[in-house]
């Protein structure tokens, strides 16, 4: 990591830890700050599973199970055997590294279908889990856990800014963590991998230790990140801990907002965790697994490059467009809420995102690419295979 | 001792329907390299389409399969056309298919409801019927799906074996371009593929809902068994599948009426992880083959 790198995220995470005191002077409500910390949450979730999937292309459904282990560790150190909370963190991020190291043992292994193999362990590795923990009266045994609330130094604020301070802690950890991956020897490994794993083994890339490095601190981010939401749960229990949903979110939000790139899964966690939390208070709290489904499928057949690499082409217009709509919402008060502003204007302007240019030619300022700007996209469209890059041409 | 022969035969005779779903799966794998988590949803939607048919007009669970197996299989051909349409790879296929998924569960979750339902046993004799062989009750649907199995995983390999469209199905999972530049014509064959896997889904939905009660995340729950069946079996065998169902139905069953079922699935959780170390390419096939 460069030095200026090094300074941009230290002074983000300084400005982020102060917000909870720009809530004692300006006295927002304390829920906008949960609101923060679970965006913070599926930041951190997100980039975890990108540093693997996204960076070397295994697709990994197994998000839930290393989530899960971490919640399980803090839960049975903390309740079985009072372990200091603070201690569990590290802790219960080593157990889901351990997690990570074995199934990346058993499945790196393969030569041939290790990518789909590999795939589906992770899809029921969760079920598996959660059978053990459903069998040991240790662990759960089927009635859940509730973690009590530790006790901490006085100066650390509240109990919410306490929490919401661990997450951003996490979060800003693991994108620096991808931010550093990226721009490293390891990382262009991983992408190596990601375009062809045969050529890139031929060329000297000492391809399973990188797949079992990646994987291994994408699962102690999980884990972590895990142990530290479980104070925001405060009662763990198996159905809401290995569900499918923890992966589809994670894989959504990586998705829509580019696999390739640290900020991908940044900018796609807070777009679907602000959906999901607009959804699930209004009338349309049925309809979201339908919404995020359909959204799943959209980004994949439109725009497999993401929603990041989309605006570095066409920001100043879609921010133009974003910023009016906002405004006029706000000043209107239409939608009330400035979230449900915010929202409402992203779904305007999803549209102009994700069509393809030829369908939106009658928008001319959206088709003004600057010669760097086709550098980004030649780059993204020749990562892939040759057939998918010709499927998804926008010309 | 009574109670683990019954435990085995009820575990041979549920290999049924996991053979009936694995076999789609398996081949569409295998042939087109498509992971088709929509398979499962296939599956789960001809269950419920059985379920809505029978209740509103009272008709014979089995006589719903004239609806049922052609609407599952013009939706399974709907989803293949989309794949081809836009040229999906193998790790996209599971995204978008694991996209489906979870779309279709929604809308189950939406049209029927999130509570467990089944046919009442007016209109299905069948839930309550058993067939007596010898002291050993197996439900009748159970039964049914179990000959279907044999019946079809068998024909089914023989077909593939010995046909001019078997081997050029053989051909395509070998090597997909060299067998399009030899003729095979790509886009017929995994259509009809995914009508064949499409129907067969329908079938197993209908025989599961003749026999349990249904509910939207059961799809979730065969995942882990059709993947441990398939990768028993062979990724793309159709006998192996059989032959994998029939070992995870009995492991499941025994394992069950011994320890409970948390332990059951864990069994059969670390016998895969061992099948994958040991010989990746299942129990009783080749490597490479």
């Amino acid at each position: 990591m460069t030095k200026r790198a090094a300074t941009s995220f230290s002074i983000i995470t300084v400005l982020l830890l102060l917000v909870p005191n720009l809530q004692g002077a300006t006295g927002f409500p304390v829920y906008n700050l949960v609101f923060l910390y679970t965006t913070f949450y599926w930041i951190s979730q997100a980039t975890s599973w990108n540093i693997l999937s996204g960076y070397t292309g295994y697709f990994s459904f197994g998000q839930a199970a290393f989530v899960g282990t971490g919640l399980y560790t803090t839960a049975v150190l903390t309740v079985n055997l009072h372990v200091n909370y603070f201690l569990t963190i590290p802790l219960a991020g080593i157990t889901s590294m351990l997690l990570a190291v074995i199934l990346g043992f058993v499945s790196f292994r393969l030569r041939a279908l290790r990518g789909e193999i590999f795939t589906l362990l992770t899809l029921i590795i969760a079920l598996a889990l959660g059978a053990v923990a459903q069998l040991s009266n240790y662990i759960d045994g089927g009635q859940g856990k509730s973690i009590e609330s530790p006790s901490y130094p006085d100066f650390l604020g509240s109990y919410s800014d306490l929490i919401y301070r661990m997450g951003v802690l996490i979060a800003i950890g693991s994108v620096a963590t991808a931010y550093a991956i990226q721009h490293s020897r390891f990382g262009r490994g991983l992408f190596a991998i990601r375009d062809d794993e045969d050529v890139a083994e031929a060329f000297g890339t000492p391809t399973f230790r990188y797949k079992m490095i990646a994987f291994a601190i994408s699962g102690f981010i999980a884990g972590a990140a895990g142990a530290v939401n479980s104070l925001q749960l405060s009662y763990v229990s198996i159905d809401a801990t290995f569900t499918f949903i923890t992966p589809l979110f994670v894989i959504l939000m990586s998705t829509l907002g580019g696999r390739n790139h640290w900020l991908g899964p940044v900018l796609g966690a807070a777009i679907i965790y602000l959906l999901q939390e607009r959804l699930s208070g209004s009338a349309f709290t049925n309809y979201s697994q339908i919404l995020l489904g359909v959204i799943l499928a959209l980004t994949i057949l439109f725009v497999p490059e993401g929603l990041y690499l989309r605006l570095k082409v066409r920001w100043r217009p879609i921010g133009a467009i974003f910023a009016v709509l906002v405004i006029i919402a706000s000043i209107f008060d239409i939608f009330g809420a400035t979230l449900s502003d915010i929202l409402a204007a992203l779904i305007v302007i999803f549209p102009l995102l994700v069509l393809q240019r030829r369908y939106v030619r009658w928008l001319p300022w959206l088709g003004d690419e600057t010669a760097s700007q086709q550098v980004v996209r030649t780059r993204v469209n020749t990562s892939k295979k040759p057939e998918r890059a010709k499927a998804s041409d926008d010309e | 001792m009574q109670l683990y022969v019954q435990a085995l035969a009820s575990g041979l005779a549920s290999a049924g329907v996991l053979t009936l779903i694995a076999l789609g799966f398996s081949i569409q794998w295998r042939a087109l390299r498509i992971v088709n988590l929509a398979h499962f949803s296939s599956a789960l939607l001809g269950a419920y389409l059985t379920f809505s048919l029978s209740t509103s007009t009272g008709m014979d669970p089995l006589l719903t399969l004239v609806v049922v197996v052609p609407a599952i299989s013009l939706l399974a051909v709907l989803v293949q056309w989309l794949y081809d349409h836009f040229k999906v790879t193998s790790f996209n296929s599971l995204l978008i298919s694991f996209a489906l998924f979870i779309l279709i569960e929604g809308i189950v979750r939406l049209a029927w409801g999130a509570d467990f339902q089944s046919i009442p046993t007016a209109i299905n004799p069948y839930s309550i019927e058993a067939v007596d062989i010898s002291g050993i009750a197996i439900p009748t649907p159970t039964l049914i799906a179990f000959v279907i199995s044999i019946v079809i995983a068998f024909s089914g390999a023989y077909y593939v074996r010995h046909s001019y469209f078997g081997r050029g199905l053989r051909a395509m999972a070998q090597d997909r371009d060299i067998a399009v530049a030899y003729g095979v014509n790509y886009r017929r064959t995994s259509l009809v593929i995914a009508a064949a896997s499409g129907g067969i889904a329908g079938l197993a939905g209908t025989l599961t809902a003749m026999s349990t009660s249904l509910f939207p995340t059961a799809a979730e729950a065969w995942i882990g068994l059709v993947f441990a069946v398939v990768i028993l079996g062979g990724i793309g065998s159709l006998t192996g599948a059989f032959v994998g169902a029939v070992l995870v139905g009995v492991i499941t069953d025994v394992g069950t009426t011994q320890w409970g079922l948390p332990a059951a699935q864990l069994i059969t959780f670390i016998l895969l992880i061992i099948v994958l170390l040991w010989r990746p390419y299942g129990l009783f096939s080749k490597a490479g083959t």
